[in-house]
């Protein structure tokens, strides 16, 4: 299996610099010979095609095995089809645990904890990208240093951190600490970084101040960098476990991913239900994928300048 | 706004806390001798998941009621064994423990240093809410052994399972009982097809510290001499890991690279494996509609022999008098006959109380499951694996030299050698 998707992974990406060609040429298409011929065009439809299936196996796995007995599902080799379905798995699973509450706190945090990020970062970004202070570009290093400490290092240290603020079981504690992302921050940073000076100098002269700049002309222009990184925060938020575990007690406050560890023991796992609760627990992030995806797509930044 | 949500919330906390501290203030204390004045509410940490937490919510449910006045106790899933250690760790760093909580031998001897516990002892040797000889008695020897650490019982057994032999009786007509026996049968099982996919194995194992513990043991060996030294790479243990070896070598056992053995067992690739007899639900649920299974002691070697294996409930230091010994009473409960007849029952672990085959519900659950019987008998040779802090190093070591030699990248003599010379490294005894 794991070269045949190599191999397909690597025809896909030659197949999508392929029609990109005759575009980044731009006018001169006709006089560069035209368009691909329709066995060309066929070729990277079936090459994408096998792509995106081999992409979709695992999730179609999740879905047959979600609808499976139990009797089923370590049977070798698979079945792909069967009778019947067993759609109250799905019942089954979102009862073992309280995962209506789950996806309310995961919501809640994902996206609050997102937004707030994205606003750090942003600020952050621009200032290490824009403005002059002193030690700039050693707190910069600084900063980027800091994503060489392992998380599990800073388990502990946190943790006394947030019994000492009686965070402890709140939303405080599954939000604060993860509003600032360093990635994040260079992320932007670089994207700033490229946006041309004319345009800050054409602020300046009507008038337009740093945080106006920021928000009105630099963010709407970076709106693929932004979609990125507040992706990335979500789905990092919404598939956030150790740190959710250790900092609440209660199921009240607690996240989906923990729902999920319902499923296993040391001795077995129910497969169908997990694969059933991991199915809709990844909907929402689905969603948002296809709702973000015109950002990813339009991908090239528009400079606003002609 | 959001300052006006934060006044909301204080407003409420404080109520809260009003209406708590009125509750704890009218209600008298519980018996003579007893600090618990009001109701006091616990917390107990665990790990239990899936149909072993919804047998200890039962049992905590009826503990509750029978004693509404006075006592509380919170249960608090921390996710899987090695979640539950994170969080201990960082509770205990911060000094915010909860009054009890699951844990392995080898946590609990860091605790005990780190005087983080107070030993259960304190409280069984207690006058007025205290255990009688005869009561403490009645759990199985090997687990109270498990469970001392100089002269003193630091902690309870729980959720204690013992290693068994799976059996799918479609395959088996004859139960095998010893080692030969065992071998042939497997061999007679095996039905090698050149699709691999299609193969049937007599017998399935993970290559691992726990298979070879077993074989170890069965054989006469141990995993340590007298001084703390590791020993199982005596010649028993040779022999031990050798007989797997040849085993892999004829055929009739086949290694389980990933999962779990029951994925296997269940469809009917492997006919038998050795494991933790916690795993029947799992088993049962696989099995049904392709064949039948039952459990039967482990095959003998030179000497009868299995392990015991999960964890124990500790209460912690840090709790005050009134919540440990409303803790204690909670957990004298546990190991008491009816709750543990039905924890055995729902779970499928090991009862830690001989007075539980006593029961109505035993008795019952033995009708219809006679193999129960065979798991009680076998807890009498059971045996328990070292309890040092730096154990879970050592058997990772361990496992990855069974691995190696069942791979063929050192004959069992070289592999065990280097594993004990590690081991002896990490236990600090050079």
């Amino acid at each position: 299996m794991a070269p045949d998707a190599q191999s397909a992974a690597g025809a896909t990406t030659q197949a999508v610099a392929l029609p990109a060609q005759p575009r980044r040429k731009g006018r001169k298409r006709s006089e560069a010979g035209g368009r691909l011929s329709p066995l060309a065009l066929g070729a990277i439809y079936l090459a994408l095609g096998i792509g995106a299936f081999i992409m979709l196996i695992p999730f179609i796995w999740m879905i047959v095995t979600s609808l499976k007995p139990m009797n089923e599902v370590t049977v070798f080799p698979p079945k792909w089809i069967w009778w019947p379905i067993h759609w109250h798995n799905y019942v089954d699973a979102w009862r073992t645990a309280p995962f209506g509450r789950y996806f309310f706190n995961s919501i809640v945090v994902a996206v609050v904890s997102t937004v707030l990020e994205v606003i750090t970062c942003a600020m952050a970004a621009y200032a290490f990208a824009r403005m002059n202070f002193f030690g700039k570009n050693t707190l910069f290093m600084l900063l980027l240093g800091s994503i060489m400490v392992p998380g599990e290092v800073l388990l502990v240290p946190n943790f006394i951190t947030l019994v000492r603020l009686s965070w402890i079981d709140t939303y405080w504690a599954l939000i604060i600490p993860w509003i600032v992302s360093v990635f994040g921050i260079f992320f932007m940073r670089q994207a700033f970084l490229q946006l041309p000076n004319e345009l800050f100098d054409a602020g300046k002269i009507d008038g337009c101040g740093t945080f106006r700049f920021l928000w009105r002309v630099v963010l709407p222009l970076s709106k693929p960098v932004v979609t990125t990184v507040a992706l990335f925060k979500f789905i990092g938020s919404w598939n956030s476990f150790l740190w959710v575990l250790i900092v609440t007690n209660t199921p009240n406050m607690r996240t989906i991913p923990v729902g999920l560890t319902y499923f296993s023991t040391e001795v077995g796992t129910t497969y169908n239900l997990l694969m059933a609760a991991s199915a809709f627990s990844m909907l929402p992030i689905l969603v948002l994928f296809f709702l973000a995806q015109k950002q990813f797509i339009q991908g090239i930044a528009r400079t606003g300048l002609k | 706004m959001r300052m006006k949500r934060f006044w909301t919330a204080a407003i409420v906390l404080a109520l809260v806390v009003a209406m708590v501290a009125t509750t704890a203030g009218c209600s008298g204390g519980m018996s003579k001798g007893s600090a618990i004045k009001g109701k006091t509410v616990v917390t107990f940490w665990h790990a239990m998941s899936g149909p072993h937490e919804a047998a200890l919510k039962k049992i905590v449910a009826d503990f509750n009621k029978a004693n509404e006045k006075y006592i509380e106790v919170q249960l608090v899933y921390q996710g899987s064994y090695g979640d539950l250690s994170t969080k201990l760790t960082a509770a205990l760093a911060s000094g915010t423990p909860p009054t009890m909580a699951q844990q392995y031998e080898n946590w609990t001897a860091a605790y005990i240093d780190a005087k983080a516990l107070v030993p259960i002892q304190t409280f069984i040797d207690n006058p007025n809410y205290g255990m009688k000889k005869e009561e403490l008695e009645d759990i199985y020897k090997v687990f109270r052994d498990q469970n001392t650490w100089d002269g003193k019982i630091w902690t309870m057994p729980m959720n204690k399972s013992t290693n068994v032999l799976f059996v799918n009786t479609d395959l088996v007509k004859k139960i095998p009982t010893t080692w030969d026996e065992f071998r042939t049968t497997a061999k007679s099982l095996s039905k090698i097809d050149p699709d691999p996919k299609k193969s049937v194995y007599g017998f399935g194992y993970r290559a691992n510290v726990d298979q070879f513990g077993f074989l170890l043991k069965q054989n006469g060996g141990d995993w340590l001499d007298k001084d703390g030294k590791a020993a199982f790479n005596s010649q028993a243990g040779i022999d031990a890991l050798q007989f797997l070896l040849d085993m892999t070598e004829e055929k009739s056992a086949y290694r389980i690279a990933t999962g779990y053995e029951s994925d296997l067992f269940g469809p009917g690739q492997i006919a038998m494996y050795e494991g933790s007899i916690a795993g029947i639900s799992f088993v049962d649920n696989l099995s049904k509609g392709k064949h039948g299974w039952t459990v039967a002691k482990m095959p003998k070697g030179k000497a009868e022999a299995s392990t015991v294996m999960g964890t124990n409930v500790g209460i912690f230091a840090k709790a005050k008098p009134a919540e440990q010994e409303a803790a204690w009473r909670f957990i004298k409960y546990l190991v008491s006959a009816e709750p543990q007849a039905y924890w055995a029952q729902q779970t499928g672990y090991t009862p830690v109380a001989q007075s539980a085959t006593k029961t109505k519900t035993w008795q019952d659950m033995v009708a219809q499951k006679p193999y129960w019987n065979a798991i009680a008998d076998q807890l009498k040779v059971s045996t328990i694996d070292p309890r040092l802090s730096t154990w879970d190093k050592a058997r990772s070591e361990i496992s990855g030299a069974v691995e190696k030699a069942v791979l063929k990248k050192a004959t069992a003599k070289e592999a065990l050698d280097a594993a004990a010379a590690k081991v002896n490294e990490i236990l600090g005894k050079k």
